[in-house]
């Protein structure tokens, strides 16, 4: 299990993980409080299992484990830019790893549009629910918001009338890691490696995510 | 409204309320004084600069939380682009319009506010540039309110196909909203749906999509209150939220649309769905919703919102009129054989727009229901409207302590005195004191009866009466009871000598007609009763505040639906009795102090005064008092009979009734009488003005409004007895029943005898169980 103290010079991630294993976290995964629960994802790099949060573990071809992770969040980054389609103009919003690897895909930069004109889609990959409340808010009508983060909770209350029916919106879940059957194959995108860190080390939130050993 | 217009509208409006606070208006009729004035001149400028036609029509209006009516509306008829409709029906959406009355969640009404926005009706007129429907077509109309005639622009309308009747075609808007909803779920042909809520929108839905050749199609609904109208409407199956949990999430429906408009429905429509489904968000919930944001994630869902309002932006996106398509869409399906007459059946009177949406409020139940505008006149439907009509800004009858509205050509009401026919009914008067006058001058004025006879122990008393009225005295009770010139006697002595004269009257073959009350107690009454059967001779109480005008009018409205379901009564009578009362009556004419004991009276305040009236308001609500619990004042002045009584009593159907008043308040030598009879749909004060307010088309009166009867006078003493007899009369000449028999006194006894016995025992007393088995009236 992870979860979020305060230590010495910033938040950091306490955590107790077996033996042998590994835990990828990306930044939007990091809630902005001590003392809350970090889903993350898991690899024990020898037998290839790879688990994230509470899911199901599944076996991946053993490899390099930031390799797997990467490909395992970028397999959520192409769900997510799928959903979008074609809409545009499109925002991702969200600084870590995955909000990266979507911007990249969808070609653009991570982080509010500058412009008049309101987004037909947004990508949340940090499932705050300030941060999707917003961005209903911000959404054009008629538009689309892909939800790709689920940290801060399984559920987020929202007010669904002002907020998505009355305008028409669509709200767009994409899988968590893992759960895609399809994503194994596509090329890899570049990305930052992740930022090593040990159990109680203030975290660099600059990072776009973190490896726990 | 730019700031300039809102400080200048706020600035007047202040300036109004105090003008019209310091002509001692109220509120509630200054709000309406002002809106009545703003409309009149709105109409009124729009008509002079625009050079158009005024019309006249009616509408429902909220003027208030919680308050609806009916009300005069004056529009302009159809210009450039517009299309003028004499509305036909006009659909209630229960969801919306239950939300928005009660204020829930996500609603926003301001006041005042014209509720609805479906209907159909026929084109009046239309407007330049308008093509696609002319006058005496039959159209569909959006974002119409419930209104008897409204100009919109012509984009609202569209045609009704032929077969599609006015009530159905109504249903336009609802219709839309179900069809846009469908559309968006993006149905494959054969593809099962599952619809998440059982109101009209879910039922409409659910009609559409096995029309539009769905798969299988589960409904989900809070109970299975709704299952027929979903089976009649093809629904395979039928689950109820919280009972079928593992069904609802087996099902992994590949679209969900969520109907139900409650918060907590969108987890069911999540839980409902499979991976990679579409959920469908058609309802309009009313909270703050659990977005199960990780399960959504989960099963890769799309949740679509699809509100109707939405059309707009995607006509705008498509370069399509895609509102028009949709409803035209859901209008072919009604000429198709999509029935949807079962979900709107309940047809509501628009004038009774105030218990609607009480109704509407109270109940989830309601499926669908619609406005039927030919219920009004004609003259309140469509016409010209008068440009120089003088603005109504007296607001009279909008509330309580406003003027009533007079109920136009108002007869005075009551049973009419019968004619003479054959012989009149000869009467043989016993007790000649104060209430024998009275009774004798009735019966003198009754054209069917006469006065034949007068007993008194004090001879000089029926020699005094006898004289005036040309009857006959007698020396001795027998010989007046003996004599073949008298068909009835009327007992008018102190109470403890009912039972005993009445019963030698009935063994004497006489009929019997007793002064109220029936006797100073209950055995009396029963004893009076039972001599009466055994004599086959007529027995009637002469109770005759029943025949006061105001009494009969009350009850013809309790019996056309004034009140809808009765709820209570109050009866507070304020009065002080003069110490010379206690010696000889009001008049004094007959020495006694009877009055004064409790063994020959009875009682005091309750048996001699309030019984009136208790009869008479019971005469008009018709139900019987299940228990009574009374508080009765100790007596004083050396008397031992009551002055002050207070009663709570329970009828049979739950309504409740208060009884107060004493005889004996300082300051009140004139008697202050208030009493009130009231329903869920309505009031009636007998007293101390009568006047009525009910939310129920009756009749002449005009709902939601104080109304005054001033065409009802009361009628004195004598007039109402002399009605009483002249009916009794009547009906012993016919072999009818009397209107007063023995059932109505022994109920009235029973009553009183109740409240006494309640206030010794300290505990609530039920009349009907305090008289024998064989003499139990059914009364409901």
């Amino acid at each position: 299990m992870i979860e979020t103290v305060l230590a010495e010079g910033g938040l950091a991630l306490a955590a107790e993980l077996e033996p042998g294993w590994v835990a990828y976290v990306d930044r939007d995964w990091v809630p902005p409080d001590p003392g809350l629960r970090v889903r993350a994802l898991a690899i024990e790099p020898e037998s290839g299992e790879v688990r994230f949060g509470d899911g199901e573990p599944r076996t991946l071809d053993p490899g390099d484990p930031d390799e797997v992770a990467a490909r395992a969040l970028l397999d959520v980054a192409h769900e997510a830019a799928a959903a979008v389609g074609r809409l545009r103009p499109v925002e991702v919003r969200g600084s870590g790893v995955t909000a990266g690897f979507v911007a990249a895909i969808l070609g653009i930069a991570p982080g509010l549009q500058e412009g008049s004109e309101r987004p037909r889609a947004i990508v949340e990959t940090t499932g705050d629910p300030e941060a999707i409340a917003d961005a209903t808010r911000r959404l054009a009508d008629l538009g689309t918001l892909v939800l790709a983060g689920d940290a801060y909770g399984d559920r987020v209350k929202l007010n669904l009338y002002p907020d998505v029916h009355s305008r028409g919106l669509v709200i767009s879940g994409v899988h968590r890691p893992l759960e895609s059957e399809n994503g194994d194959g596509r090329p890899a995108t570049e990305a930052a490696a992740p930022v090593p860190v040990r159990s109680g080390e203030p975290l660099d939130l600059d990072a776009s995510w973190y490896r726990l050993a | 409204m730019p700031e300039s217009g809102q400080r200048l509208k706020g600035v007047l409006n202040e300036q109004a309320n105090r003008l019209l606070g310091r002509l001692g208006y109220s509120d509630l009729r200054a709000q309406e004084s002002k809106r009545e004035a703003w409309w009149w001149l709105q109409a009124r400028w729009r008509a002079a600069s625009r050079r158009r036609r005024l019309l006249a029509g009616s509408g429902v209006l909220w003027t208030g939380p919680g308050r609806a009516q009916l009300v005069p509306i004056e529009l302009l008829e159809a210009g450039p682009g517009e299309v003028t409709i004499e509305l036909l029906a006009t659909v209630v959406s229960p969801g919306t319009e239950r939300a928005q009355y009660l204020r829930l969640p996500n609603t926003n009404v301001g006041y005042p506010h014209f509720p609805g926005y479906s209907g159909a009706g026929r084109v009046l007129a239309t407007g330049k540039d308008v093509h696609h429907v002319k006058p005496g077509d039959l159209v569909a109309a959006r974002g119409v309110g419930h209104v008897s005639l409204a100009t919109v622009p012509a984009s609202l309308l569209v045609g009704v196909p032929a077969g599609v009747a006015a009530e159905e075609a109504a249903s336009v808007q609802l219709g839309t909203i179900a069809a846009q909803g469908l559309r968006r779920a993006a149905l494959a042909p054969g593809e099962p749906v599952c619809v998440i809520g059982a109101g009209i929108i879910g039922l409409l839905t659910q009609r559409l999509a096995v029309a539009a050749g769905a798969g299988e199609v589960t409904v989900v609904a809070a109970s299975r209150a709704k299952e027929p109208l979903a089976r009649i409407g093809g629904v395979e199956r039928f689950l109820v939220a919280g009972e079928d949990a593992e069904e609802i999430a087996a099902l992994e429906a590949g679209a969900v649309i969520e109907a139900a408009g409650d918060p907590d429905a969108v987890r069911l429509a999540v839980a409902a769905a499979g991976t990679g489904g579409r959920v469908v968000l058609l309802g309009s919930s009313r909270g703050v919703s659990d977005l199960p944001v990780a399960e959504i994630r989960a099963k890769g869902l799309r949740l679509i919102g699809a509100h109707v309002e939405t059309l707009a932006a995607e006509s705008r996106a498509s370069g399509e009129d895609v509102y028009r398509r949709e409803a035209e869409g859901y209008l072919e399906a009604l000429a198709g054989g999509v029935s949807v007459r079962d979900l709107v059946d309940s047809e509501l009177d628009p004038r009774e727009a105030d218990a609607v949406y009480r109704m509407l409020a109270q109940s989830r139940e309601i499926v669908g229901a619609r406005f039927d505008w030919s219920r009004l006149p004609p003259r309140e439907r469509a016409r010209s409207a008068r440009l120089a009509r003088i603005p109504a800004l007296r607001a009279r009858g909008v509330d309580y302590d406003g003027d009533p509205l007079v109920v136009p050509d108002t007869a005075p009401s009551g049973p009419p005195r019968t004619a003479r026919g054959g012989r009149p009914l000869r009467i043989g008067l016993l007790g000649c004191g104060e209430i024998g006058v009275t009774n004798a001058a009735a019966i003198a004025a009754a054209p069917n009866a006469e006065l034949a006879a007068c007993f008194d122990p004090a001879t000089a008393l029926a020699q005094e009466l006898a004289a005036r009225h040309g009857a006959k005295v007698h020396e001795t009770l027998d010989e007046l009871l003996g004599s073949s010139a008298v068909d009835a006697v009327l007992v008018a002595v102190p109470h403890h000598l009912h039972a005993e004269l009445s019963v030698r009257a009935a063994e004497a073959r006489k009929h019997v007609i007793v002064e109220k009350p029936p006797a100073n107690d209950l055995d009396g009454a029963i004893r009076l009763v039972e001599a009466a059967t055994r004599a086959e001779v007529v027995l009637s109480f002469c109770l005759p505040h029943r025949y006061q005008p105001a009494v009969v009018k009350a009850r013809e409205l309790v019996e056309a639906g004034a009140l809808g379901a009765f709820t209570g009564l109050l009866i507070k009578i304020l009065s002080k009795k003069p110490e010379t009362y206690w010696y000889g009556g009001f008049s004094g004419r007959s020495a006694s102090d009877w009055r004064a004991s409790k063994e020959k009276s009875g009682g005091g305040f309750l048996i001699m005064n309030l019984c009136h009236y208790v009869d008479a308001v019971h005469h008009v609500i018709g139900i019987e008092p299940e228990d009574v619990s009374a508080y009765i004042e100790e007596p004083v002045g050396g008397r031992d009979v009551e002055d002050a009584v207070s009663i709570a009593v329970r009828y049979g159907n739950g309504g409740i009734g208060s009884f107060v008043g004493s005889a004996a308040l300082s300051g009140f030598e004139r008697a202050q009488t208030e009493i009130r009879l009231w329903g869920r749909d309505g009031h009636i004060a007998l007293e101390p003005q009568f006047a009525t307010y009910s939310g129920r088309a009756v009749d002449e009166l005009r709902p939601g409004r104080w109304q005054a009867f001033e065409g009802v006078r009361g009628l004195t003493e004598v007039e109402i007895r002399s009605i009483y007899v002249s009916r009794l009369a009547r009906a012993i000449a016919d072999g009818e029943p009397p209107d007063i028999g023995p059932d109505d006194g022994l109920a009235l006894q029973a009553f009183v005898e109740a409240a006494y016995r309640s206030h010794e025992l300290g505990r609530p007393v039920r009349p009907r169980e305090l008289l024998p088995t064989e003499l139990r009236a059914v009364r409901s």
